[in-house]
């Protein structure tokens, strides 16, 4: 469970956000709409504790954000699969060894990354990609990388940022239907994005950001 | 055992990545280092010029008239005193003789008798001397009962100490300023080759890692970059001092202080990369 209890995050000019509440349940996906500036990647990076709220709560699983010291924060992490916009791909290495940098950072035996990260490879469909570097993939094979890479240790929600920006309809299409498996199976989704249109048709409940706030909420065959 | 593989497999490729600038790093320490110990190295070879001058350098102290029996006397009261390294004896006759090898010997023939007085000529540790204690120290020997005068090089030895003065404060200026240069294009170097592992950093966070398993491979690839350029710089230059000095025109060279500016490399290696992870660790400052 992912809960955000009136959580402000201000920079200058009024940006940031300001005074959210949230919750996202056990296999519930949720889909932040919002303009550019609108303040879904803050509300995102404060989930992921890459910056500490202002004001207010934020609690992933057991933790609670505001108790949580900067050393624990790792721990916090590792119940979420995050994927951030520029994905954070590390460029010298191939697909298998970006994902298999999960195992080697949790101290996993060899056996059980290699079993992991193989069947997560074969889930988002890059298993014939292995020896192939980051640069080698298209931009969706890209984005299914990184989506592989936050799935490995079987995290209870992704938390996605643009999961659809500068891919063409079919490709965003086809990561969509991905992400809509990966729900299937259990998993929680907190994604942000500024293209609604493609979660039409999909359990999704969708919270519209303007200017850091939430101005409405509603399952996506209710939007407009 | 797993961690530190981990950090040392990482503190590799971390460099191997940052490419160019990963070989600046590593220039730019063995010339640090390079620096230091060629610095080291003049300093030690004008240490030894100074050494070889000083060990060339004696005090004489001439007897009063007619005390010539005292001569062996004040020659074992000199030798005991502290500093000496030995004494030669010069009676009357050796000082005529010198004086007629230097000039002639007509003078005492028209003189009708030698009126050198003999004299004790003091060998001295190189060490211990200093113009001001040489002057304390011909004072004394100055005041002893038997003793008429002494003389000694003391305008020499106070311009070899104002050279050697000078020389080792040019030496200071220029290694303070050759480490200020090569620490700053090292710290500069090294925080763009941190640079390009930022994206790794970003992963290893996304994925649960600890600042620590962040910040341990750039640490340990600024002490492999200190390890490879400091081998180099300091490991060439100490090998060049050493075959100079089997023609003995410079000092054998110090190994403790090639390694521990191999060190000292390391060091500052470490310290760089250390400094400039915290810079892309920072919180950001904008949505």
């Amino acid at each position: 469970m992912i809960e955000l209890i009136r959580v402000s995050r201000v920079y200058k000019q009024e940006r940031g956000i300001h005074d959210i509440t949230l919750r996202v349940g056990k296999g519930e996906w949720v889909v932040i709409v919002g303009r550019a500036g609108a303040g879904k990647s803050t509300l995102l990076r404060t989930v992921y504790a890459e910056h500490r709220p202002h004001s207010g709560e934020v609690i992933v699983g057991d933790h609670r954000l505001s108790s949580t010291r900067d050393r624990d924060i790792p721990k916090m992490r590792r119940l979420l699969g995050i994927v951030d916009q520029d994905l954070a791909l590390v460029q010298d290495r191939t697909v298998y060894q970006n994902v298999s940098l999960v195992g080697e950072v949790l101290g996993w035996s060899r056996k059980k990354t290699r079993t992991a990260a193989l069947r997560v490879l074969n889930r988002v469909g890059l298993f014939g990609h292995l020896e192939l570097y980051p640069s080698q993939l298209s931009f969706g094979e890209q984005r299914r990388l990184a989506i592989a890479r936050a799935l490995v240790s079987d995290p209870f929600a992704l938390i996605m940022d643009e999961p659809l920006g500068h891919l063409d309809a079919e490709t965003a299409s086809g990561i969509v239907s991905l992400l809509a498996s990966i729900h299937a199976r259990g998993t929680a989704m907190l994604l942000a994005t500024h293209q609604v249109e493609f979660f039409a048709g999909y359990p999704a409940r969708v919270i519209t950001v303007e200017r850091g706030r939430i101005v409405a909420e509603s399952p996506v065959e209710g939007m407009s | 055992m797993r961690r530190l593989l981990f950090i040392l497999r990482e503190a590799t490729r971390s460099l191997v990545r940052a490419g160019l600038a990963g070989w600046l790093a590593i220039f730019s320490l063995a010339t640090l280092s390079a620096f230091g110990t060629a610095i080291y190295g003049v300093k030690l070879s004008i240490d030894q010029a100074e050494s070889q001058l000083l060990s060339q350098f004696e005090l004489e102290a001439f007897l009063k008239p007619g005390r010539d029996s005292k001569l062996p006397h004040l020659a074992e009261w000199l030798a005991s005193r502290e500093g000496v390294t030995g004494v030669d004896l010069v009676s009357k006759e050796q000082a005529a003789q010198r004086f007629s090898d230097q000039y002639s010997g007509e003078v005492f023939a028209l003189l009708g008798e030698n009126p050198l007085p003999a004299s004790v000529i003091v060998h001295y540790d190189p060490s211990n001397v200093r113009s001001v204690w040489i002057s304390s120290e011909a004072k004394e020997i100055g005041n002893h009962e038997d003793v008429d005068e002494v003389a000694y090089e003391g305008e020499l030895l106070i311009r070899l100490e104002e050279m050697s003065g000078r020389l080792g404060l040019s030496l200071l200026i220029a290694a303070a300023s050759l480490v200020f240069i090569a620490a700053f294009l090292t710290f500069q170097s090294v925080r763009v080759a941190v640079k390009s592992g930022v994206s790794w950093a970003r992963a290893v966070r996304f994925v649960g890692g600890t600042e620590g398993q962040v910040r341990k491979p750039f640490v340990a690839a600024g002490m492999l970059a200190g390890l490879i350029g400091g081998l180099a710089g300091a490991g060439l230059t100490t090998l060049g001092q050493y075959l100079l000095s089997q023609g003995g025109m410079v000092p054998q060279p110090d190994w403790l202080v090639s390694l521990l500016m191999v060190a000292g490399v390391m060091i500052i290696g470490a310290a760089g990369a250390s400094v400039a992870i915290r810079r892309p660790s920072r919180e950001r400052g904008a949505p």
